[in-house]
C-alpha cells in the first residue's frame, strides 16, 4: 500500500477460548527501525484505548514484544501494538480483532418424533439441548445413517436446538445423532437408534360419526382412521360427556386396543345428548398418542 | 427346517445377531414388503394415469420386457418355493440393489415428460427410498444368516430413448417389475417370518 506498516502481529485474528491465557507478539519492521529510530522495548500494548499493565509485556528481542493474558476474559477488540516514537507522539504500529467464546458443549437429551402431516406425507422432527452458548457462530447439523447407507445432512433453519428430515423411511432401522461445531472444536451427541415406525404421532382419527340404535343406552361411533393399516395397526381412546356437563367419561381403554373403524358406547342413559371424541396410537404402545379428534354428538333414542 | 438350520448354524459364525435380532429383523423387513406391495401397486396406477394413451387404456397389457440390469422375477411361482432362503434372499437382494437407480432414472424422464405430476414423482422417489431401504435390510438379515451378497448394480436405464413412447414405455416396465418384485419380496418374506417366528 502507499504506508508500508511498521510491523504486526501474531496471531492475526485469534478465536480465543474464554477463560483462556493468551499470548501475542509484535514484530517491528527492520526498516523501521532504523528510520523512526524504534526498539520493541519502547511497544506500549493496548485493549481499545486502555494500556496493558506492563507486567504483562516481555521484550523477545529489539524487534519483538510479547503480551501474555492469563484470563483471556479481560481481552476485547482491538489488541494494538503502539510505540511511543520522536517528540513523545505515540504512533500505532498494528492491531488485530479477537474473538472470545467456547467449544460447543456435548448436544444432549435427542429425541424424535415423526408427526402425521396427511395420509402419505411424515415429517421427523428432531429436538436436543445444545448446551451452553458459545458466544461464536455454532454449526448443528443432524446427523443420520442406515445400517449401510449414510443419509443427508439436515441443517437446522433458524434454530440451534431441532431440525426437521421430511424422508420418512418407516421398517429401516435409522442411527441419528448431532454434530456441533465452532472455530473452538466439535462435539458430538450420543447416537440414537430406532425405526421410525415406532416413534410416530398419528393424526387423530376423522369423519367421527354418532348414530343412535333401537337400544336406547347405546351410540354407534364410526371413523375414519387417517394412517394406512400397511403402516401401522391403532389402539384407540374415546372419551365422552353429556352435552351439557364438562365431565368426561372414558371407555375402558382395554375395550379399545385392537384396530378398528367403529364402537358401540352402552350404558348410555335413554334420550340424552353426548358428545364424543377419540384419539389414536400405534396398537403396540410404541410412538405417542395422536390428538383428539373432532367431537361429534349424538342422542340416545327414548326408552 | 433343514434349511433353516444349515442357515441357523453358519449365522451364528459370521455375525453377532442373535437368533431374537435375527427374527426381529425379518419381521421389520416383511412389514417393509407390504408397505412396499401396497405402494407399488399405487405406482404402478399413478405412472399409467399420467402416461395418457395407449397407457391409460383398460385393455393395455403389453408383453414383459426385461430391464438391463434388473433380474427378473418371473421365475415360476413352484422353481421360486422350491430355491432355498439363502438363494431367494440373494435374488431379492440383486432386485433391490438395481431398482432404486432405475426408479431414479424413471424420475428424471418424468421430470421431463410430465412435470407436474409432482404426486407421481413424490411415489418414485419414494419408492427408491423404500428400495434402498429394503435392500439394506435383506442384506443385513443375510450377513446375520451367512448367505453372501448380490453383485453390485448397474444401476440406470441406459441413455436417452429415441422417443417419448419409448421413454414412457421403459419406465412402465420398470414400475411394473418394481410390483412384481415387490410382490415377490412380500411372498418370500412372509415365509422367512413363519421360519423365524418371535
Amino acid at each position: 500500500g502507499l504506508v508500508q506498516s511498521c510491523g504486526y502481529i501474531i496471531p492475526e485474528s485469534p478465536v480465543l477460548t474464554l477463560g483462556s491465557n493468551f499470548t501475542a507478539l509484535c514484530i517491528l519492521n527492520e526498516s523501521c527501525l532504523d528510520f523512526g529510530n524504534i526498539r520493541a522495548n519502547q511497544i506500549i500494548w493496548k485493549i481499545k484505548n486502555s494500556v496493558v499493565p506492563k507486567e504483562q509485556y516481555r521484550v523477545i528481542n529489539r524487534t519483538v514484544s510479547s503480551v501474555t493474558f492469563s484470563d483471556t476474559s479481560t481481552l476485547a477488540t482491538p489488541l494494538t501494538c503502539n510505540v511511543l516514537a520522536d517528540g513523545q507522539i505515540e504512533q500505532n504500529i498494528y492491531g488485530i480483532a479477537v474473538t472470545l467464546g467456547l467449544p460447543p458443549e456435548k448436544p444432549e437429551n435427542l429425541s424424535c418424533i415423526v408427526h402425521q402431516m396427511s395420509e402419505t406425507k411424515f415429517i421427523m422432527t428432531c429436538t436436543w439441548n445444545p448446551g451452553r452458548d458459545t458466544f461464536l457462530a455454532t454449526d448443528f447439523r443432524l446427523k443420520s445413517q442406515w445400517p449401510l447407507e449414510t443419509l443427508p445432512d439436515c441443517e437446522p433453519q433458524g434454530v440451534n436446538n431441532s431440525c426437521d428430515i421430511s424422508n420418512v423411511q418407516f421398517f429401516v432401522n435409522l442411527e441419528v445423532w448431532v454434530e456441533a461445531k465452532n472455530a473452538l472444536g466439535k462435539a458430538e451427541s450420543e447416537h440414537i437408534d430406532f425405526d421410525p415406525v415406532d416413534i410416530v404421532k398419528p393424526l387423530p382419527p376423522h369423519n367421527l360419526a354418532v348414530s343412535s340404535r333401537e337400544l336406547p343406552t347405546v351410540l354407534k361411533l364410526s371413523w375414519e382412521n387417517q394412517i394406512t393399516v400397511v403402516v401401522m395397526e391403532l389402539k384407540f381412546n374415546i372419551r365422552y360427556r353429556i352435552s351439557d356437563s364438562p365431565d368426561w367419561m372414558e371407555v375402558p381403554p382395554e375395550d379399545t386396543a385392537s384396530h378398528r373403524t367403529s364402537f358401540t358406547v352402552q350404558s348410555l342413559k335413554p334420550y340424552t345428548k353426548y358428545v364424543f371424541s377419540l384419539r389414536c396410537m400405534k396398537k403396540n404402545g410404541l410412538g405417542y398418542w395422536s390428538d383428539w379428534s373432532e367431537e361429534k354428538s349424538g342422542v340416545t333414542s327414548e326408552a | 427346517p433343514v434349511d433353516r438350520a444349515n442357515l441357523l448354524s453358519s449365522a451364528s459364525s459370521s455375525s453377532s445377531l442373535s437368533q431374537q435380532e435375527v427374527a426381529t429383523k425379518i419381521k421389520q423387513t416383511h412389514r417393509l414388503t407390504v408397505l412396499l406391495k401396497h405402494c407399488s401397486e399405487q405406482l404402478l396406477a399413478e405412472y399409467v394415469r399420467h402416461q395418457g394413451e395407449p397407457f391409460s387404456s383398460p385393455d393395455f397389457q403389453p408383453p414383459a420386457m426385461a430391464v438391463p440390469g434388473l433380474p427378473s422375477p418371473s421365475v415360476p411361482p413352484e422353481a421360486w418355493l422350491a430355491l432355498s432362503d439363502g438363494k431367494r434372499l440373494w435374488h431379492l437382494a440383486a432386485a433391490y440393489t438395481t431398482l432404486p437407480g432405475l426408479l431414479g432414472s424413471v424420475l428424471q424422464q418424468q421430470a421431463e415428460l410430465n412435470p407436474l405430476a409432482s404426486e407421481l414423482h413424490r411415489q418414485l422417489e419414494a419408492a427408491a427410498r423404500q428400495c434402498r431401504g429394503l435392500a439394506g435390510n435383506l442384506e443385513g438379515i443375510m450377513g446375520a444368516l451367512g448367505v453372501p451378497g448380490p453383485p453390485p448394480p448397474s444401476s440406470s436405464l441406459g441413455g436417452p430413448p429415441p422417443s417419448a413412447f419409448l421413454a414412457k414405455l421403459s419406465g412402465y416396465h420398470v414400475c411394473r417389475l418394481h410390483r412384481d418384485w415387490a410382490m415377490r419380496s412380500h411372498e418370500a418374506l412372509g415365509l422367512l417370518r413363519t421360519k423365524y417366528p418371535l
